[in-house]
């Protein structure tokens, strides 16, 4: 599975307004992937406003590119991609809107949508909870690996980083996750 | 109620499983997308409107903010301690009659020139319970940066959520302010922390003689509720706050410490000044041998380009001469007046989103902030958008910083910043010592300071110097 540059720019294409094909095009890709993307975003954000948020920005992102992208058949691997670096940014806003809240990110295990959980095991409650703990790129490795059950190789493509270090932060957020279950930090 | 899975003797292998299972539950639980919108100049509404307006904040938050409400109650004239000595402090008001020019430093300077004494909000959020949200609570730390030794502790009066604190320039005088309420019914109440080292009491808190101060119109109240701009006068005999009226209307005052009494105010309902204008909450710092304020405001932002945004950036200055009442933008002087962004998360702003607030020198020439993972000292003149001196790169490896600077000296060539790596939703303190990362930033250098062990992060405006 291959990402795109969501800055790839080809220099034999037309550069100018969407069209009506554009549209078409990526409406139809959003009847196909948008749930999906949502549900990765949720993930990551855990909220569902922000997720479809994100996920409406992904693709009016690739609208807004579609002449400008180089392989449409990889269009679900930009997406997915813009949809990855789409939450980092709305994590790194909520940092700066949380930052008086230091000690509650550290220390509250309760995870935001409240909602969606009642119904869940107590284990699995606390394991979300866990998970918004954990920091974004791990939080990112567990939904590649566990989520979407991407190889260590294509989730290293998402990511952008090596392997091994795919590796790594996988193992790092399980062990994680296990530490504040034990410690009941979540 | 803990789970069997608790047991250290458990293999974490088991969280592979139990996380992909959660993962796919919580997923499941959205079963439709909305509409694609791709209409014509389309952005992502809801993804800026928290940016632009209203924060989002999490939704646990806003249960927490209304628990503490709930709790809120008169808050007494006497006040609070748990001072190391001990002992009921009596609830008398302590003024420092130094002249305003007095140094910054005025006695028993800490490390690195930087003022020796620090008051500090600290924050602690209950555990939560089952369906319960954990209730915020806030209290204040007197440190000393020389020995890293708490001097005291002052738990809030009833009912009252600290917001932020200042300092005057005799290295003794402190104000607190706190939200009481929240609403249309939250009010701000001040405190003196006056410290007296090798003293019976070595600091005291008492309330001020300020009649209650205003938060908003009870509905765009994150902006206040994050913050009540307020700068203590050198001399410490003069307290500046931004207030906002019930229509989100901006006032600064300034308040005699000594008797509460309101010497001078500036109002204005330029709509780019009330609550809706703004896109963070503004700042004061006193210039001009305190003579005058400088009020820093950071406009809201408006739209450039499919992910480029921009606000204005405005430094003001008003002469604190006693005539009582003025308007804010008729009397006010414009020291810097920049436009600022870029795509959010940029780190070349230099003062917008995580970058705000700046740090104004007391001598009115200088403009401090960070990039994000820099600071930057400009020349506060009109128009003026150069680099100046004193910039230090602490960025480290790959990870994302948050940066802010805390104080700046009068010359602003020395800065005291705190800084962190940026973990998903929160702002981890020093990954590789777990200590909280405060700096002087001068000459290039960044040398940490030394806090009591337990001390939590402190955000721009929760601590002072």
């Amino acid at each position: 599975m291959d990402t795109v540059d969501t800055d790839s720019y080809a220099p034999g294409r037309r550069h100018g307004p969407p069209g009506g094909d554009a549209a078409h095009a990526v409406t139809a890709l959003y009847q196909a992937h948008a749930l999906g993307m949502i549900r990765i975003a949720l993930l990551m954000l855990g909220e569902r406003g922000a997720a479809e948020d994100v996920v409406q920005d992904a693709f009016l992102g690739m609208y807004r590119r579609w002449q400008r992208i180089n392989e449409p058949q990889k269009a679900e691997a930009y997406l997915r991609s813009a949809v990855f670096n789409g939450c980092r940014d709305a994590l790194r806003r909520q940092s700066r809107r949380n930052r008086r809240d230091w000690v509650a990110a550290v220390d509250l295990g309760e995870p935001p949508s409240a909602e969606a959980v009642a119904l869940m095991s107590e284990d699995r409650r606390r394991i979300l909870a866990g998970l918004r703990l954990l920091p974004v790129r791990q939080r990112e490795a567990l939904v590649c690996r566990f989520y979407l059950e991407l190889s260590e190789e294509e989730t290293a493509r998402v990511m952008n980083v090596s392997r091994g270090t795919v590796k790594s932060t996988t193992s790092r957020a399980v062990a994680a996750l296990g530490r504040m279950f034990r410690e009941g930090q979540c | 109620m803990l789970s069997e899975n608790n047991d250290p003797s458990r293999d974490d292998s088991w969280l592979a499983d139990e996380t992909a299972a959660a993962m796919r539950e919580f997923a499941g639980t959205v079963t439709e997308a909305p509409p694609l919108r791709l209409a014509a100049g389309f952005s992502s509404a809801g993804a800026r409107r928290s940016l632009l307006g209203t924060r989002r904040w999490w939704t646990w938050l806003a249960p927490v903010t209304a628990a503490t409400a709930v709790t809120a109650l008169a808050v007494g004239l006497v006040l609070i301690r748990s001072m190391p000595n001990g002992g009921v402090v009596p609830a008398a008001v302590g003024v420092v009659p130094t002249a305003d020019s007095t140094p910054a430093t005025a006695s028993g300077a800490g490390p690195h020139g930087v003022p020796r004494y620090y008051l500090a909000i600290q924050q602690n959020f209950s555990k939560p319970t089952a369906g319960q949200p954990p209730v915020l609570t806030t209290h204040l730390v007197v440190g000393d940066s020389l020995t890293a030794k708490p001097v005291a502790t002052f738990a809030p009066p009833a009912g009252v959520r600290f917001l932020d604190v200042t300092a005057a320039g005799d290295d003794r005088t402190f104000v607190a302010a706190g939200q009481v309420g929240s609403g249309a019914s939250a009010t701000i109440r001040l405190f003196e922390v006056r410290v007296e080292p090798g003293s019976s009491h070595p600091a005291q808190l008492t309330a001020m003689p300020v009649a209650p101060l205003l938060v908003g119109d009870g509905k765009s109240v994150d902006l206040v509720t994050d913050s009540f701009p307020v700068a203590l006068s050198g001399s410490g005999t003069e307290l500046a706050v931004a207030e906002f009226s019930k229509t989100g209307a901006m006032a600064v005052k300034v308040f005699s410490v000594a008797t509460g009494s309101l010497l001078d105010q500036w109002t204005t309902t330029d709509p780019s000044l009330s609550l809706r204008g703004l896109s963070e909450a503004p700042t004061l710092s006193w210039i001009d041998g305190g003579r005058a304020l400088a009020l820093a405001t950071l406009g809201a932002a408006t739209k450039s380009g499919a992910d480029n945004y921009t606000a204005w950036q405005t430094v003001r200055s008003l002469n604190v001469d006693g005539t009582m009442t003025g308007d804010l933008i008729a009397d006010g002087s414009v020291l810097r007046d920049v436009q600022v962004g870029g795509a959010f998360g940029d780190s070349d702003a230099c003062g917008y989103m995580l970058q705000w607030p700046p740090a104004v020198s007391a001598d009115g020439k200088t403009f401090s902030c960070t990039t994000g993972a820099a600071f930057v000292t400009y020349p506060l003149a009109p128009g003026a958008v150069g680099t100046g001196p004193g910039k230090v790169d602490l960025r480290v490896g790959n990870n994302e910083f948050v940066i802010n600077v805390l104080w700046a000296n009068t010359t602003g060539d020395t800065l005291i910043a705190t800084w962190g790596v940026q973990d998903s939703n929160t702002v981890a303190s020093n990954p590789n010592t777990k200590d909280v990362q405060i700096d002087v930033i001068s000459h290039g250098k960044a040398t940490p300071l030394r806090f009591p062990q337990g001390f939590q992060p402190v955000f721009p405006g929760g601590v002072a110097w």
